[in-house]
């Protein structure tokens, strides 16, 4: 009973390895894969190492906790290099040797741990008034998470004023070249986009793009139209917004 | 005295360091650091729209994050739970600040060549690239790897894995080190004191938490110091669990430090060696007695291991970095020193012109602590203090002055930047220990909150002036874009135009393009911007001559260029950093007036290229045609 007691923390960092295992193969929210997989690159398998070679007064919390992550870190590096130079690194192998070397970790500790003389432990003090400070802390968290988020929709903002669009064209094989057109405007915005070649006009279309939409075209460039460029031209309100040209000897 | 002093009892008597778990002032701190938070993110949203005029709110923002922790750390009364809790809240509310400059994308230059790094370990799962952004990527994969681990394992985009891992090493830094200078003087007030000195090195607020090696690197060496320290003062034969748990974790941090990051693995050896040869010296004169391990294990370890990886896999990747980088600097130097050159304006950028007020709240800035390191030398050697570790710290602090020597040429002012967060450790150290020490106890009430309001100011100005020498006036907060100005560069048609290149050209084009458009084309674009010389001819050129001639093509031909990518925005103003693509590229530094319209607009003659894409700003010329 006092064994099970003293090792409630091994217990708990071997559940999380083993869910962030199974997280790593379920499909899940990605909010609660983060929740459950980024502490097995940047806590536990540190953790599980510090309760293996540090008995619980050896070092106090604070260094226990830069042991912790620091050597957590490593691991996680280190592994992956050594992993690497038998199999690729991909979701699977990262979940299977952080949750292998966590879990081995842990059972070593547990072993150690119960071979150790359990500490005497005194009731801890609970200092005065310590609920009202962690709920202050907690509205300090969420000012910071506010600044944040103001900080956010100011960049979105910005990158929004960007209003522009894009014309690229491309070669299609023999014969044909793809027209590209994508928006990023923001609000819908119509176009005239012509394609033409040193004799006339291939092709011609009305486009009204909504924001951030793409589209593309493949144009077919009939061999007797000569060796002149071919050309795509995006006009706005009648006038040559765009312009780019694929020179018949750089066709592929 | 022991080797390490790890057990000094406090220098006078602080029962509020006895205080325990209480929360004292904390919550309180935290909200108003949170709401210098909100003034900083709206003054960045002001400075977003073009608003100059509300630059007063960023800069209140960072005084208030920063000056009522300052505060509470440099008085007496505190807890040594609040004081913990104080110093990282400061550590991670000056992380937050670099999140608000750029909360949803990467923007600054060495930050998009750890994307490129992490995207290809996650694309081919494998840690060992070629980088053209970044030729050390490839020698030192610790950051990439881990981010790739963080990305591939949550689903997280490798920007908000990169924010996970460096916000966590940040709040791991500041605790090892309050930790550290805690031990070292037996006081947590003189830790917290410490912590507040060390935040004002000019890289702690962006340069130390962007997404680059160096600031992942910066936990581990912490970890390691703490780690290092505690070693060194355990007694000599003690091979107890905590002794042997002790060196795995020093042989673990050694190692993970080692494949991390060039030039703190060489900062934190040359900093044991340094602290072992004082243990030795002081040993033999009998300054200390030979009861304790000393630093000989983690010396020891650091130097093989760097030793190991630089030989078999890092060498030629640290040899082209740092060799670039302080081989410019000794010539910028000599230069200076023989007249060949004059010096650059001290804190200000090349092409930037800092209004005086701020240059001289820089240069004054610097000054209380310029007086704090001989005093705190003098004040340890009046004392006969003997333990080698302070007088290591100490020796690191006296670098602080060369370092802003440093700063008279734009070339070694990159290594006086580099080094600043390896040199505060000493300069933060002295602080740590001088301040205790000041006569204090005396005095009454009164007189003590004046001093301690007049030792925050002089924090506050030293803080402050430190982001001022430290971050380009252009870079310090957002804004519209300008020309050859690193993070003001990056923009949506730049970002468009590199989701082009990943789209529709070949993977691992070679290109040429400006310094902003090749970092944004060689990340998210998957290409390979090209760099440097081809027999003779400087491959700016190309972008820059007046006429395209047969050199151009001959170097298009000569390093398979197959693209060449025009921003049509260079010919408005003058690059702010000086140069447009490369710092040896012609006219670099020297430029009277940006490159004209025309030189731009030349490739539209050139037959054989073709005008592939444009969105305005931007336009991609297909040269395949002249590498047939």
């Amino acid at each position: 009973m006092v064994a099970e007691r003293s090792s409630l923390d091994l217990k708990a960092v071997a559940v999380w390895a083993g869910a962030g295992l199974l997280a790593a193969i379920l499909d899940l929210d990605p909010a609660v894969r983060t929740v459950l997989l980024a502490p097995l690159v940047l806590f536990l398998p540190g953790y599980a190492l510090c309760a293996g070679l540090f008995t619980r007064d050896a070092i106090e919390p604070g260094e226990r906790l830069v042991y912790s992550v620091a050597a957590s870190a490593a691991l996680a590096v280190l592994g992956g290099i050594l992993v690497q130079t038998a199999t690729g690194l991909d979701r699977g192998v990262w979940a299977v040797l952080l949750a292998a070397i966590t879990l081995s970790l842990t059972l070593v500790a547990y072993r150690r741990r119960d071979e150790a003389p359990r500490p005497e432990r005194g009731p801890l003090a609970r200092p005065l008034h310590l609920g009202f400070g962690l709920l202050a802390l907690a509205i300090a968290l969420g000012i910071a998470a506010w600044s944040v988020s103001i900080a956010s929709s100011g960049a979105r903002d910005e990158q929004g004023r960007a209003s522009f669009t894009s014309l690229w064209i491309l070669p299609a094989g023999s014969g044909a070249v793809t027209v590209g057109v994508s928006s990023h405007q923001s609000g819908d915005a119509s176009y005239r986009l012509r394609v033409s070649d040193g004799v006339g006009t291939l092709r011609e279309l009305e486009l009204t793009l909504a924001p951030g939409e793409t589209r593309e075209q493949v144009v077919r460039t009939p061999a007797s139209a000569g060796s002149g460029p071919v050309e795509a031209e995006l006009l706005r309100e009648g006038r040559v917004y765009r312009r780019t040209y694929l020179n018949r000897e750089g066709e592929a | 005295m022991s080797a390490t002093a790890a057990v000094t009892p406090p220098v006078q008597s602080e029962r509020d360091d006895e205080a325990g778990l209480g929360l004292g002032a904390w919550p309180l701190l935290a909200i108003l650091a949170g709401c210098g938070l909100v003034l900083v993110a709206l003054g960045n949203n002001a400075a977003r729209e073009g608003d100059g005029s509300l630059q007063l709110l960023f800069w209140g923002g960072l005084v208030l994050a920063y000056g009522p922790i300052a505060f509470r750390l440099f008085g007496r009364g505190a807890g040594r739970g609040e004081r913990l809790g104080l110093a990282v809240t400061l550590g991670l509310t000056l992380f937050l600040v670099k999140v608000l400059r750029s909360p949803v994308e990467i923007t600054r230059f060495d930050e998009f060549g750890w994307w490129r790094a992490t995207d290809e370990v996650i694309r081919s799962g494998n840690s060992f690239h070629e980088n053209p952004l970044n030729v050390a990527t490839g020698g030192f994969p610790g950051l990439a790897t881990l981010t790739a681990a963080i990305a591939q394992l949550t689903g997280l985009s490798i920007f908000h894995s990169a924010l996970a891992a460096l916000g966590t090493a940040r709040l791991v830094l500041v605790l090892a080190l309050f930790l550290f200078l805690e031990r070292l003087t037996g006081s947590s007030r003189a830790a917290g004191i410490g912590i507040a000195i060390y935040a004002c090195n000019p890289s702690f607020l962006y340069f130390d938490v962007q997404f680059g090696y160096e600031s992942l690197a910066l936990m581990s060496a912490g970890a390691l110091l703490l780690a290092s320290q505690r070693w060194a003062g355990m007694r000599r034969f003690d091979l107890a669990p905590p002794a042997a748990g002790l060196a795995v974790v020093v042989l673990l941090l050694s190692l993970g430090l080692t494949v991390t990051h060039h030039m703190t693995t060489l900062a934190t050896l040359a900093f044991l060696a340094l602290w072992t040869t004082l243990s030795l010296v002081f040993l033999r004169e009998g300054w200390i007695d030979g009861s304790r391990k000393g630093p000989l294990l983690p010396a020891a370890a650091m130097a093989i291991f760097a030793a190991v990886w630089f030989a078999l896999v890092a060498a030629g990747v640290t040899i082209e970095e740092l060799g670039g980088v302080f081989s410019s600097s000794f010539h910028s130097l000599v230069d200076l020193v023989t007249g060949s050159s004059s010096s650059k304006k001290l804190f200000s950028g090349a092409g930037e012109k800092e209004p005086l007020a701020a240059r001289a709240l820089a240069l004054v800035s610097i000054m209380p602590l310029l007086i704090l390191v001989p005093v705190g030398i003098w004040g340890m050697w009046r004392r006969r203090v003997s333990a080698p570790l302070k007088w290591t710290l100490a020796a690191v602090a006296v670098l602080y002055p060369v370092t802003l020597g440093l700063r008279l040429t734009a070339a070694s002012s990159e290594t006086s930047q580099r080094a600043s967060e390896f040199v505060f450790i000493g300069v933060a150290f002295l602080a740590a220990w001088l301040s205790p020490r000041l006569p204090a106890l005396g005095w009454s009430p009164a007189k003590r909150i004046g001093a301690q309001a007049a030792a925050t100011a002089l924090a506050v100005l030293s803080f402050v002036g430190g982001f001022l020498i430290g971050e380009l006036q252009a870079t310090r907060q957002p804004g519209p874009f300008l020309v050859g100005a690193e993070d003001r560069s990056i923009s949506p048609q730049g970002v468009a135009a590199a989701e082009f290149a990943a789209g529709q050209l070949p993977a691992e084009s070679r290109l040429l393009a400006d310094r902003n458009n090749a970092t944004l084309l060689g990340s998210y674009g998957e290409a390979d911007p090209i760099f440097g010389r081809y027999d003779g001819i400087s491959l700016p050129r190309i972008l820059f001559s007046p006429r395209f001639d047969r050199a151009d093509e001959r170097a298009i031909h000569g390093q398979s260029i197959a693209y060449v990518v025009v921003d049509r925005r260079l010919s408005r103003e003058l690059p702010l950093i000086g140069y447009y693509v490369e710092s040896d590229e012609r006219g670099a530094f020297n430029r009277r007036q940006p490159v004209g319209p025309g030189v731009l607009e030349k490739f539209k003659r050139v037959g054989a290229l073709s005008r592939i894409y444009s969105n305005g700003a931007i336009v991609i010329y297909d040269a395949t045609a002249l590498l047939r």
